[in-house]
């Protein structure tokens, strides 16, 4: 796990041109039916915590002191860090969904949604990716229940951060590349 | 041998090619239902492929790809062709590329546990041999038996135990893949990013040709707990299971049956063994089909009575069915804390028998559906997902925009602490004895309409087009009404990943031309004599 050493790293800031403004606390609306919240991108992780307690919820991080001052935004930007292992619950996810800014300024919205076969997953290109491929305005965020119970199936030995290959960044580089203002 | 063969097999020529006729129709189609209404109409090969190819390595893929992005010819990869959806729908111009030769286990690491094997193996010779070394991979798709590796990633497949093991896409550690330029590119997961591997999961071979996957093991489950629950309403049900979702329960099995699709499980309609045109004998539409068609044309009534409340108490309420697995007592525990969770909301305790059937059926319906298709009607399942807040809009919504041409019903099988998946399970016919061009024109015709409705219902009530079976070509058109901007995110990562454009094309993402089903309408061919427009 490299959760509290990521925890560390500075926020990453998004790429010139695509502001993520000024920190925010309101504008969370929570769907208790769901078990989600929708947060602004510029909200610190602590305020969305502090609205979740008043409900009886929380994000369940591993470790929220060390993430508590990060925006929503630069969280998940640079993957997460304290968020619980993907691989414990597979049944479970973190974001549902998403609004974006591209570097083009178009607006992308990924719906809310529990899991969906629509094509790639686009989450993936904001999450964990430094704000390379754009900005997120607003992410759906799974919460749990104050003490309720948080299954694991079996244990599972993977290297959790393998190193970036130079064929993977020539990909990522690619799509970059395809994504940046004509 | 054509042209197109003659370019590959001078280029490439320890590759396995063939032209043979009988090749290129068996390779026209995947299980797309509307290509079942073309079948019966005669019309059996009108998406001929050019070629086939079986390449036997990654290089074999690599180099093949080289030489198609050079020549600018279409790959389509192949696993086992189940795919519902067309995203397989050759052309004269297309090779497919069938992946069942690289079916090779790479390295099975029973200590993590995981296993690297080759995007062609079949999904059951998996699971079984996994199970003789005391693991499973937990993914139990319907079409494990005519399925593979690579196909379940490209679908991005979801499997009868999703409740524990989750989707393909929560399996997949790794993916080593062909890009449409040629390169071979290896994937992995990363905790904090940047993550490949959900870009190419999902993608239905847009993108990439994906060779193998590391997939994520469990030990095999050493004792297993069942339980089935009657509801009144479907609706009061699944309440039960988000309860038991967010309680942290995981049963690997969670399936609602909707009162109409239960009455059919409770007795065992849907497991017969005894239809003639399913044991592959001669079936003659007899006076029950012909009442059946009857029905069918005017479905909107009978879909809401079976709706209301008084039709749910006849037909015997909603049927829950729970099948958790794991080790030790567990399973038992959970079974009971399952249990308060459902009679807390009303439930009757039903026993272990009907969770115990359904797991010794569990694959006995896949191959059910030519009855139907036979009897000169149609059918289909449409999986579409949201979140708990917006279930009931969404199944409301699709039911009814189902309901008004063809008879529908329902069932709920893979839950999610923040939403669920519900199957829709249809059938109709043309919507007059005498449609004009024909009973099997008339059929598409409704067909047609009926899933434009249900797709713009899913989308207006704020689900997904799909949770299981991809896009294809058949929903590719109602894509943007979902993704909005991000159709033209993915068509970025189609430069990226494909610059030439050769992978795959016209599936998944939308084509200029606004309507597959117009756009793919086939070339009519003579119909054999008596055949193609049969009807009594």
């Amino acid at each position: 796990m490299t959760g509290a050493r990521a925890a560390e790293a500075p926020p990453i800031d998004p790429p010139e041109g695509i502001a993520t403004g000024g920190i925010a606390t309101g504008g969370i609306a929570i769907d208790e039916e769901s078990l989600l919240v929708h947060a602004p991108g510029a909200t610190p992780l602590g305020a969305v915590e502090a609205a979740l307690a008043a409900a009886g919820l929380t994000l369940g991080l591993d470790d929220l002191d060390a993430v508590r001052d990060r925006t929503v935004a630069s969280w998940l930007a640079a993957g997460a860090p304290g968020a619980p292992d993907a691989w414990r619950d597979p049944v479970d996810h973190l974001v549902a969904g998403l609004d974006a800014r591209l570097p083009s300024g178009e607006r992308l919205e990924v719906r809310p949604a529990p899991r969906r076969a629509v094509g790639p997953d686009l989450i993936a290109l904001f999450v964990g990716a430094g704000g390379r491929f754009g900005a997120i305005d607003r992410a759906w965020l799974r919460v749990h229940r104050d003490g309720a119970r948080r299954p694991e199936t079996s244990p599972f030995a993977l290297d959790r951060d393998p190193p970036v290959s130079p064929e993977e960044e020539a990909l990522l580089a690619a799509i970059e590349r395809e994504l940046a203002p004509r | 041998m054509n042209d197109l063969a003659d370019a590959v097999s001078r280029a490439l020529p320890s590759l396995r090619v063939s032209v043979d006729p009988a090749d290129r129709v068996a390779y026209a189609r995947d299980l797309w239902p509307r290509h079942h209404l073309d079948v019966r109409a005669g019309r059996v090969a009108a998406y001929r492929p050019g070629a086939i190819v079986w390449p036997a390595s990654t290089r074999d893929v690599q180099d093949l790809v080289r030489w198609a992005a050079r020549a600018r010819t279409p790959l389509v990869p192949f696993g086992a062709g189940s795919g519902v959806c067309a995203g397989v729908l050759p052309r004269e111009d297309v090779i497919v590329v069938d992946l069942k030769r690289m079916a090779r286990w790479r390295r099975l690491d029973a200590g993590a546990p995981s296993l690297d094997v080759e995007a062609g193996q079949m999904g059951l010779p998996l699971e079984e041999e996994l199970n003789r070394r005391g693991l499973t991979l937990g993914h139990f798709p319907s079409s494990i038996l005519c399925s593979t590796v690579g196909g379940w990633v490209a679908a991005r497949s979801a499997g009868q135990s999703s409740g524990y093991y989750g989707k393909m896409e929560d399996m997949v550690a790794a993916l080593e893949c062909v890009t449409g330029a040629g390169d071979v590119v290896t994937l992995r997961r990363r905790a904090r990013g940047p993550d490949l591997v959900p870009l190419v999961v999902g993608s239905e071979g847009t993108l990439a040709i994906v060779t193998s996957a590391t997939l994520r093991l469990h030990p095999a489950p050493t004792s297993r707990g069942f339980a089935s629950f009657t509801f009144d309403t479907v609706e009061a049900g699944w309440d039960a299971m988000r309860a038991m979702f967010q309680a942290g329960l995981r049963p690997a099995v969670c399936r609602l049956y909707d009162p109409f699709d239960a009455m059919l499980a409770r007795r065992g309609a849907v497991k017969r063994e005894d239809h003639g045109a399913a044991k592959g004998g001669a079936h003659a539409p007899g006076r029950g089909t012909a009442i059946l068609r009857s029905v069918l044309r005017r479905p909107a009534a009978l879909n809401e009575l079976l709706a209301s409340r008084a039709g749910a108490r006849a037909m015997g309420g909603a049927m829950l069915v729970l099948v958790f697995e794991g080790s030790g007592e567990g399973p038992g525990r959970d079974v009971e804390e399952a249990r308060r969770v459902a009679e807390g909301r009303g439930a009757t305790y039903d026993g272990e028998g009907a969770a115990r059937r359904w797991l010794q059926h569990r694959y006995s319906i896949s191959y059910r559906q030519a009855p139907a298709i036979a009897d000169g009607l149609f059918i289909d399942t449409m999986e579409v997902a949201a979140t708990w807040s917006r279930l009931s809009a969404l199944y409301d919504g699709v039911r009814r925009a189902l309901g008004a041409s063809v008879f529908v019903m329902a069932h709920l099988s893979h839950a999610y602490p923040d939403g669920c998946c519900i199957y829709f399970s249809f059938a109709g016919s043309a919507a007059t004895d005498a449609p004009p061009g024909g009973w099997n024109e008339g059929c598409q015709r409704v067909y047609d309409a009926t899933w434009r409705r249900a797709l713009d219902a899913a989308v207006a009530a704020g689900g997904t087009l799909a949770h299981h079976h991809g896009v294809g070509r058949s929903k590719a058109p109602r894509l943007d009404a979902e993704m909005g901007a991000g159709i033209d995110v993915v068509r970025a990562m189609k430069r990226a990943f494909d610059p030439h454009g050769i992978l795959n094309p016209g599936s998944l993402i939308p084509p200029v031309s606004p309507d597959p089903y117009g756009q793919h309408a086939p070339v009519r061919a003579p119909a054999p004599s008596g055949a193609a427009e049969r009807r009594s």
